[in-house]
């Protein structure tokens, strides 16, 4: 074998690997491990996500992993061949000879071009498919109106006559809409149990002159279908001023006959 | 004494000791005029920091601007020409010790190089600190010693003084390196290159003291309607020194391109120019053309504030009624971004430059497809102006913009990778050595790789949903902004230092900066992208202890502090190898370089040479008898010649 076809075929070896090995390292899900019967459900990854409650949550993660897989096959290729470089082609003592003379290669140069603009587009459609799907409107959604403010989540059940509570309750694997507005200035309401995250505006004011505050004009909407029950932070994602750092609310998400008797209550 | 004499003589002091002079003395008096005017003042509180007269010290910070420069004498060669009186080019330091030279307004681009890497690197330290004071309340979940509001300011001010110091870096590679790569005593405009920096020194000092005088809560990023309204009044210092931080991009981006396109070597055509004059380029046509914009953005702030004209507060019911139409908060965000994120480009195309330029002297090899890296500088510039509302993929704009702004965001992974490859087929088959320098590139190549990497997932709307305004994002860009800048920028300064002092440095303690550094740093990143990933969030002075993450904040400070002490430990190397008493002996060319400036000895001559030089080869034909690129004349010509 040739030296340069050997070190491509040491480089190769070296990128397939460091891949698998970076892809489980960073996402978490070391399933080469699971092949052969360990249980990694403890075992956490460098930049794994929190547990998916969501619908939505259920579809960005599976763009996430399509996403981790590009960063460990780019990342070992060229850290790999880098590595490799430094130990392969280090000058040797008593070598006063000047590298290859090698001024380039223009078919590496368009490969090197062209399969990256594939990517590109794939992920481009990925991306287009993965957000029109998590903000696509659902039939029978339930709508609750939500203000922010310094520092603090106000919710309004327009369907219980606008009772107010401090904290969000909705039903699981029903689909929400949030209508929200700002009492004053930027915040955003973000859970990232639920992956969405959606920035909540002073009110632009586009309604009749004479109408009360209106929920349906200058105000921002995030759409979830929670999925797994359980309590879960808000979490303002927008900094608004000194206490941005502890402006939260609890999502309460609870099974459709607990939701029921916390609606009844509502009444009493 | 002679040096307390220099010192308190030099332009320097003279500019701040005007700015705090004409700043405070304008800032009194412009208030004495309001009260006596009827107009609403805190008259109680004359000497509050936190509770001035916002309209006042407006006036008062801009005047105090022009009373820094008036006192330096920056304007004085052109003031004389509005008289009529001839001003030659002064150079050298006029009998007085060479020192001087970097305390005063000299026109000579090295000089001003130095200025540049100096201010840069004591900026890079003031903004370092107050890292490490936010990384210590952060360390242990709970509030330790910070509240919300200073813990905001601390942070704040942390971001806008960090760009300070990389565009002073920039400023400090571009305007050292760009003349004399291609064969020029000197930039295009001397003396707008002397204005372009000494404008950072009142810049620099407005932002400073803004932190003591109220703060600020809005980030570097200062979005309505928070900055419109918020009672910390430091935020009036911050949006001004900003603001006049640009006029060093603009004046500089301009002399550079005008300096290239006229002032090159005979037999320099563009594709023989050195890399890195290339990286110049595409850097100094973004810093020219969208600088521009995040003024526009910042003096509407101000003037929302200080002069009641509406932008961004939408439209109450009340306003409706008496006709005063509203605005818009998202609308400062777009003309924000417009230039800050082709801002992200100006901070790293100089870097990547950088690598390119040293690595085929470490490789001994020619750079691998050099006219493809050149163009790839320009093909980042170009689209990278068209990409900056991935900002703002929360916001309310359409769907159609988050759309096309994911492709056009993606599409810059595209020659950047050109770069990548490139850099890898430079170093593949070469005969590799590993001095500091080198390793300093090496480690800013993976560190920009990883950088680079976590930019997709949040070019992506759906993913970037989950991760806005959370750690990843800080990670990410951390990761870029070391990789594009700092660690080339180090890379630059170990290799052309005995280039500018005729000392070498100590290569131990370069090594062991940089094996300090670069661990620390890659722990540091992939830390923050996690803890950002669980649900931290930026800009909290304090985190949920639920998220599980106080483990991870711990080894984040920890990282920070052994990334300070390797820099401490650079600054030591440099200072203390510069004073060795004689001239190394290898300080001419100790790496080999084929590029023009290490064809004469070191430190370079006032003019860089001593007769015009001659290109007439390539720059990187390393490997090849008898290529040759410069003909340069390697001592001054006899007396009669």
């Amino acid at each position: 074998m040739s030296k340069g076809l050997k070190h491509l075929v040491n480089v190769t070896v070296i990128t397939l690997v460091l891949t698998v090995i970076s892809f489980m390292a960073i996402s978490g899900n070391w399933f080469l491990f699971e092949v052969v019967g360990i249980d990694t459900s403890n075992w956490t990854g460098l930049v794994q996500p929190p547990i998916a409650a969501s619908e939505e949550a259920v579809i960005i993660d599976r763009f996430f992993s399509g996403h981790f897989w590009v960063i460990a096959s780019l990342f070992s290729l060229v850290f790999g061949m880098m590595i490799y470089a430094v130990f392969a082609f280090r000058r040797q003592p008593g070598d006063d000879e000047d590298g290859e003379y090698i001024h380039g290669n223009t078919a590496l140069e368009i490969a090197w071009t062209a399969l990256p603009l594939v990517l590109v587009v794939a992920f481009g459609i990925w991306g287009v498919n993965a957000y029109t799907e998590v903000v696509a409107a659902e039939p029978n959604e339930t709508t609750i109106h939500v203000e922010g403010y310094k520092w603090d989540w106000a919710f309004f059940y327009p369907q219980y006559e606008n009772h107010f509570d401090e904290n969000l309750y909705v039903p699981v694997n029903q689909p929400v809409v949030l209508k929200m507005k700002s009492r004053d200035v930027m915040h955003a309401f973000w859970v990232p149990e639920f992956r969405v995250k959606q920035d909540v505006y002073p009110q632009l004011y586009t309604g009749d002159l004479q109408e009360e505050e209106s929920w349906d004009t200058g105000i921002t909407e995030i759409r979830f279908t929670p999925i797994e029950v359980g309590e879960y932070q808000v979490r303002c994602a927008e900094l608004c001023g000194t206490q941005h750092w502890s402006m939260y609310a609890t999502v309460y998400v609870l099974p459709q006959a607990e939701y029921d008797e916390w609606a009844a209550s509502l009444s009493e | 004494m002679r040096t307390l004499f220099y010192i308190l003589n030099s332009a320097l002091f003279r500019g701040i000791l005007g700015q705090i002079v004409t700043g405070f003395g304008s800032y009194f008096l412009i208030r004495a005029i309001r009260i006596g005017l009827g107009y609403d003042v805190p008259i109680s509180e004359t000497w509050s920091l936190t509770v001035w007269d916002e309209p006042s010290g407006v006036l008062a910070a801009i005047i105090s601007v022009l009373g820094s420069l008036l006192f330096a004498g920056v304007f004085n060669d052109w003031l004389k020409w509005t008289v009529g009186k001839e001003t030659p080019l002064k150079h050298g330091s006029g009998g007085k010790p060479e020192w001087t030279r970097y305390l005063n307004v000299d026109v000579n681009h090295k000089v001003i190089g130095i200025q540049y890497g100096f201010t840069s690197l004591f900026v890079l330290l003031v903004g370092g600190l107050l890292a490490i004071i936010f990384r210590l309340e952060l360390a242990l979940p709970g509030l330790q010693f910070l509240d919300g509001d200073n813990y905001n300011t601390i942070f704040s001010a942390h971001g806008i003084i960090m760009i300070a110091s990389i565009l002073l870096g920039v400023g400090a590679m571009i305007n050292y390196l760009a003349p004399m790569m291609i064969g020029a005593s000197d930039m295009a405009f001397p003396r707008l290159n002397a204005f372009s920096y000494w404008v950072s020194v009142p810049s620099a000092s407005l932002i400073i003291l803004g932190m003591f005088v109220g703060g600020w809560d809005t980030g570097w990023t200062a979005y309505p309607t928070n900055s419109t309204t918020t009672t910390m009044l430091g935020v009036q210092m911050f949006l001004l020194g900003f603001w006049l931080n640009g006029f060093s991009s603009i004046a500089g981006g301009i002399n550079l391109m005008v300096t290239t396109a006229h002032m090159r070597a005979k037999g320099m055509s563009l594709f023989r120019m050195p890399i890195f004059v290339w990286a110049a380029i595409a850097t100094s046509f973004l810093q020219a053309t969208t600088t521009q914009t995040v003024g526009v953005a910042l003096t509407m702030v101000v003037a929302q504030r200080t002069l009641g004209l509406n932008f961004f507060e939408p439209a109450t019911q009340a306003m409706v009624a008496s006709g005063i139409p509203g605005g818009d908060p998202v609308l400062f965000q777009h003309i924000f971004w417009f230039y800050s994120h082709p801002a992200v480009y100006v901070f790293i195309l100089p870097g990547l430059g950088i690598i390119s330029e040293l690595l085929p002297v470490f490789s001994r090899k020619p750079l691998f497809g050099y006219k493809w890296i050149a163009l790839s500088s320009l093909g980042i510039a170009l689209v990278g102006m068209l990409v900056w509302a991935h900002h703002m993929f929360t916001s309310n704009m359409p769907d159609v913009f988050k759309i096309g702004f994911m492709l056009s965001t993606l599409l810059v992974a595209v020659p950047t990778g050109v770069k990548f490859f490139s850099w890898i087929g430079t170093m593949w088959e070469g005969k590799l050595v590993f001095p500091t320098p080198m390793l300093f590139v090496l480690g800013a190549i993976s560190v920009f790789l990883l950088g680079g990497l976590s930019g997709p997932i949040l070019g992506t709307v759906a993913t970037d949903i989950h991760l806005h305004d959370t750690y990843f994002v800080v990670g990410h860009f951390h990761a870029t902004m070391f990789g594009g800048f700092v660690f080339p920028f180090f890379a630059a300064v170990y290799y052309w230092y005995p280039k500018i002092t005729g000392r070498m440095y100590n290569e131990t303690l370069g090594k062991l900066h940089f094996w300090l550094m670069v661990p620390g740093f890659w722990i540091m990143s992939l830390t923050q992208m996690r803890v950002g990933m669980l649900g931290m969030r930026r800009r909290i002075a304090d985190y949920d202890p639920n998220l599980g993450i106080n483990f991870e904040h711990a080894l984040i400070t920890f990282s920070s502090l052994v990334i300070g002490w390797s820099i401490l430990i650079m600054l030591y190397n440099l200072f203390s190898s510069a004073r060795a008493p004689e001239k190394a002996a290898n300080a001419d060319n100790p790496w080999g370089s084929r590029s023009p400036e290490f064809q004469v000895p070191s430190p370079l001559p006032e003019f860089n040479y001593y007769s015009p030089i001659e290109i007439v080869g390539d720059p990187y034909e390393y490997g090849v008898q008898d290529a040759d690129y410069a003909i340069v004349a390697s001592a001054a010509p006899a007396a009669g010649d």
